[in-house]
């Protein structure tokens, strides 16, 4: 009879190994559509690139990035996330939603 | 390690296995599904646009959580292996459970996750009076 835990894991790496090439494949070929994701909209319909939606782009890039790395060097246990990268994800957010709630209150941008 | 009688083993063993079919049948549904067109994924970072210049604009929030699902079920799904791997080597040196979930990577998805919510508030107009410079105007209706 065959390993149970082998089994559990080869199912376990053909799954998310699906869900993510399919994701990043449909993310490279544009059938997930990405239009807009820094892009802000003004009050006359015209699109400009936001810096708020950029920060937080890269925030979240260097972020996930990090985590990836510090779990991959160490494998046994999940790696926490340290309180300056809370403090600079969080401080990236308040950005970003202070910049949404600017434009929507004057009504002058869409974010 | 504690001794089971033969009878729960074989049950042990038994329910592994219609887990481990469940599971495998549900992924591939969903997979198929994705693949095949039926479960539409084009719209999974899509927010409604206000000004109605296009029908669909992506989302930062919902990309941010995108990105950080997948990291991090990557990572808890990289930390099981190691612990199997290392269970394997070492039988009863260490105890086969789930790793711990971390404060910091509940936080992490709390600010991502309310960010989410607050903006969606935001858009649909919380909290928002009218534009600067507008004047109030008071209609009203004679009895």
């Amino acid at each position: 009879m065959p390993d149970l835990v082998k089994i559990a894991t080869w199912e376990a790496v053909g799954l998310l190994t699906a869900l993510s090439v399919l994701v990043m494949l449909r993310l490279l070929t544009g059938d997930l559509r990405t239009r807009g994701l820094i892009e802000g909209t003004t009050a006359a319909g015209s699109r400009f690139v936001s810096a708020g939606r950029v920060q937080l782009l890269i925030a979240t890039l260097v972020v996930a990035v990090q985590y990836a790395s510090q779990a991959w060097q160490n494998p046994q246990r999940l790696p926490d996330v340290p309180q300056t990268w809370l403090l600079l994800l969080g401080g990236s957010h308040v950005l970003y939603l202070g910049s949404k709630f600017h434009g929507k209150r004057n009504r002058r941008f869409h974010v | 390690m504690p001794n089971y009688s033969q009878p729960l083993v074989i049950l042990e063993l038994l329910a592994g296995y219609v887990i481990c079919g469940l599971v495998a049948v549900i992924g591939f549904v969903v997979v198929w599904t994705i693949v095949t067109g039926k479960m539409d994924i084009s719209t999974l970072l899509c927010e409604k646009d206000e000004t109605g210049t296009a029908l669909c604009r992506a989302s930062m929030a919902r990309f941010q959580l995108l990105i950080f699902i997948f990291v991090i079920a990557l990572s808890f799904f990289l930390v099981v292996i190691s612990n199997i791997k290392i269970i394997q080597a070492k039988p009863g040196d260490r105890r086969s459970e789930l790793p711990d979930v971390p404060n910091g990577v509940l936080a992490l998805l709390g600010i991502s996750a309310s960010s989410y919510a607050v903006g969606k508030a935001i858009q649909h107009g919380a909290g928002t009076g009218p534009a600067e410079g507008e004047k109030k105007t008071v209609v009203t209706t004679p009895v």
